[in-house]
């Protein structure tokens, strides 16, 4: 019956041309980026003065597809949770607006059922949109633009091995993966609650840009604060390219990601539950 | 056994007590019409029984199986609640595949069976936006029967047809009543609908059941009833009509009269005119169960 | 008069004594140099500078006379030019300015010169080795700030002297503190631009060289070099 109600959810989600704006962007938007990486980047970081390029003898080049995918992955972090907010937040409300809850919640199969079947088909898309973005970025970075050490920025500037960076992407992309995971619980903690998607949707952005802007500023006041907000965890993905990597912070942020991510789907799952669908 | 049995069943929103105490009983096998004004409750009792909505108090029972049981009482019931609506960005052989995955009837056969059922074949493929409000409705008493349902509930099942549609979905209630078994439950505001088609009639008025039970039954209790007698000597006849018995009103209008008379009175009105020979060219009489309805609220308000 | 004609003759001959001695001991130091005709080595590159880490590099190192270097790494790898063969175009040149002997220590001779590093005038100092004819220890100053320190040691093979070892010190404006900034949340970065606004203090960098496995004079082809040419100062 899950495999069924799962793939119900899947054929109604991508039923909207809105499921594939995520699939289109990635697939135009970071060839053009990596084409352009390529053409724009020199070989050394601009850190370094000049003078002493007269000092040294180089070997090896920085700007290759790991460093543009770590590029691409800076720049796209922020980006990417809108076009999650974009279907999750119409998985729940979406179907209150149509009306198609009065057949679909009118059978024998119990609510949490349909909900887990929902969250499910929403991680699937969540899941798909981070793979074809791995794909883009480190698939295309690398073919592309070949590999090689890369330079990632941690408190100055840090050279990586090639033999350590595919294991720290796919850290760090498991870490990006469940940071999305919660932007997608919070459309859909919003979706129960309202009878049209753009709410969801929008109500999920404002949350991100309202916690990021308490992250962000540099005002001592806010200090305090920060630990407990998901947004504050938002870009550790990038404490995957540290060296060493601080497993302490690690385990931090993705306690307090889980944490937020539980209360929200319990809190999501107890309003559907109860939830009178009286029109 | 009852198909249907509610048990003071209630329902509380806010500041209005939308179902109050509701003791119904659907017989098995019946096509039950569920009658009630506007804001009466009827939406809400439907919504309750289908899991849309839950009950302030009160259980009920679906062949047997408990309200308690939780989605368990659904699995002999299918229902079209309200409008039907579906995704409309899916052909109708999808949305119906969809809707067969909940109830594991979920093969190939089965739907094609529905569809040709409700006429639809022909457009299985198309994109549900496409369709009218009446090939929509049809859809979903399609979708309903889908998982070969004991009792089904249909609510406003003519809502959007032309006079034709509602022709065809009466007599197709009528046919899957006889030849799938199916008890009926039917919320209608379409009295003469229910009159020709239910076996048995409730009605509920401001949240609360006002009468229930066979059609016969109900009937018997309507004693009066308005006929339209159309002749061709109208003072003739007026002065007839004063000397029988059973004649509570006689109304002048341009081509008839309108005579609220006695039920069991009408026979000895035709004898009498024949016999004082009065032509009659029309004789008519309102629908009863309207003129039940219509008492009924009369007395409420 | 003809004492004072003589002590001067004397100090002037003195004087000319010290000149003639530097270049003699820079002479031997290019002989050393001109003796190594091509030569490979691998080299262990250690690099430490404030706001700059890179791990531990195993670099091959090419060289070919007169001007040929080239390094070959897995992944992106940089070495020090001073940390192999120091100062080995200034050794050729014939005349130099302000070439004075200023310490002479056992067999080891400290001379300084003024030269062109950096595109700035340098005071660079050379500890020499008599013996070995070569530079144990190196500096350049620009403005009285000292830039670049190395200390190399040698060892001998065919005769000629290649550095076994090389620390190198380098001094870096303050300026490149800053670097120590990337990748830092804006709040840390504000304080800690908060912390180096006053400090005016040139930053340390270290880097170690462990050289092996010398093959020297074994005759490099110019195809090696073809693809990256690097001048060797």
């Amino acid at each position: 019956m899950m495999v069924g109600l799962f793939k119900n959810e899947v054929k109604k989600l991508y039923s909207h041309w809105r499921s594939f704006m995520g699939y289109i962007l990635f697939l135009v938007l970071i060839p053009i980026i990596m084409w352009a990486y390529g053409k724009g980047a020199d070989g050394i970081p601009s850190a370094f003065p000049e003078n002493y390029s007269d000092l040294f003898l180089f070997t090896g080049k920085l700007n290759n597809g790991l460093t543009a995918a770590y590029f691409v992955l800076n720049f796209f972090w922020v980006h990417i949770p809108f076009l999650i907010a974009l279907v999750g937040g119409d998985i729940f409300a979406g179907e209150e607006a149509q009306g198609t809850y009065r057949i679909y919640l009118t059978r024998a199969v119990p609510r949490w059922k349909i909900f887990v079947s929902k969250v499910l088909a929403s991680f699937f898309y969540t899941f798909t949109i981070v793979v074809l973005f791995i794909i883009m970025t480190l698939g295309l970075g690398l073919i592309w633009h070949g590999s090689g050490d890369m330079v990632v920025f941690h408190e100055g500037m840090l050279i990586l091995p090639q033999s350590e960076a595919l294991y720290r992407f796919f850290l760090a992309y498991i870490f990006a993966f469940s940071n999305m995971l919660l932007v997608n619980i919070i459309a859909l903690f919003f979706s129960t609650m309202v009878k049209n998607s753009i709410g969801p949707m929008v109500g999920t952005m404002a949350v991100i840009i309202f916690f990021l802007a308490l992250t962000s500023l540099p005002l001592d006041v806010f200090d305090s604060i920060r630990p407990y907000l998901f947004t504050h965890y938002f870009d550790n993905w990038k404490i995957m390219f540290y060296d060493p990597i601080p497993w302490g912070k690690v385990v931090q942020s993705m306690l307090v990601i889980s944490g937020h991510s539980i209360i929200l789907l319990f809190a999501a799952f107890y309003i559907f539950n109860r939830k009178d669908i009286v029109s | 056994m009852n198909a249907l049995q509610t048990y003071n069943l209630s329902k509380q929103f806010a500041h209005l007590q939308a179902l109050d105490n509701i003791n119904l009983a659907v017989p098995k096998g019946s096509i039950f019409g569920f009658l009630g004004p506007n804001g009466s409750g009827k939406s809400t009792l439907i919504k309750i029984l289908t899991g849309l909505i839950a009950p302030t108090n009160g259980t009920f029972s679906v062949f047997e199986k408990q309200s308690s049981e939780g989605y368990k009482v659904r699995e002999n019931m299918s229902a079209l609640v309200d409008r039907a609506d579906f995704y409309k960005n899916l052909s109708a052989y999808d949305n119906l595949m969809l809707m067969a995955r909940l109830s594991n009837h979920d093969s190939a056969q089965n739907i094609d069976e529905i569809l040709n059922l409700v006429g639809l074949y022909q457009r299985r493929h198309d994109k549900v936006k496409t369709f009218s409000q009446g090939m929509k409705q049809r859809l979903g008493i399609g979708q309903a029967l889908l998982p070969d349902p004991k009792l089904l509930i249909l609510d406003e099942p003519t809502t959007g047809l032309d006079p034709l549609g509602m022709v065809e979905v009466r007599d197709f209630i009528l046919k899957i009543a006889k030849e799938r078994n199916v008890t009926i439950f039917l919320s209608s505001h379409l009295l003469h609908e229910v009159e020709e088609i239910c076996s048995h009639v409730g009605l509920i008025f401001n949240g609360k059941m006002e009468n229930q039970g066979s059609i016969e039954t109900i009937f018997s209790s309507i004693d009066q009833v308005t006929i339209d007698l159309e002749i061709d000597k109208k003072p003739e006849t007026v002065k007839i009509l004063s000397t029988l018995e059973g004649i509570e009103s006689i109304q002048e209008l341009p081509n008839l009269l309108k005579i609220k008379i006695k039920y069991a009175e009408i026979p000895t009105l035709i004898q009498k005119l024949v016999k004082d020979d009065i032509k009659i060219f029309g004789i008519s009489q309102r629908n009863r169960l309207e003129t039940f309805f219509l008492n009924r609220s009369r007395d409420q308000s | 008069m003809r004492r004072l004609l003589l002590l001067f003759l004397i100090i002037s001959f003195s004087f000319a004594q010290d000149d003639n001695k530097a270049i003699t001991i820079l002479q031997g130091i290019n002989a050393n140099y001109s003796a190594i005709q091509d030569f490979t080595t691998e080299i262990k590159v250690d690099i430490n500078l404030p706001g700059f880490r890179m791990p531990n590099k195993d670099v091959k190192y090419f060289y070919k006379a007169p001007d040929k270097s080239k390094i070959e790494s897995k992944g992106f790898a940089f070495v020090p030019k001073d940390g192999i063969l120091p100062f080995a175009e200034l050794v050729k040149r014939d005349s130099l300015k302000n070439l004075t002997i200023t310490e002479i220590i056992g067999d080891t001779v400290v001379i300084t010169l003024v030269d062109t590093f950096q595109n700035q005038e340098a005071i660079m100092t050379l500890k020499v080795h008599e013996p070995s004819a070569t530079i144990i220890q190196g500096s350049a100053s620009i403005n009285n700030q000292n830039i670049l320190t190395f200390h190399i040691h040698y060892i001998s093979i065919h005769g000629i002297y290649l550095p076994d070892e090389s620390a190198i010190d380098l001094l870096l404006p303050p300026d490149f503190k800053k670097i120590q900034m990337l990748g830092t949340s804006p709040s840390q970065a504000k304080k800690f631009k908060e912390k180096i606004k006053d400090n005016k203090e040139w930053v340390d960098g270290k880097i170690h060289l462990k050289f092996s496995n010398y093959i020297v004079n074994q005759g490099l082809s110019d195809e090696i070099f073809e693809e990256a040419v690097e001048t060797v100062d």
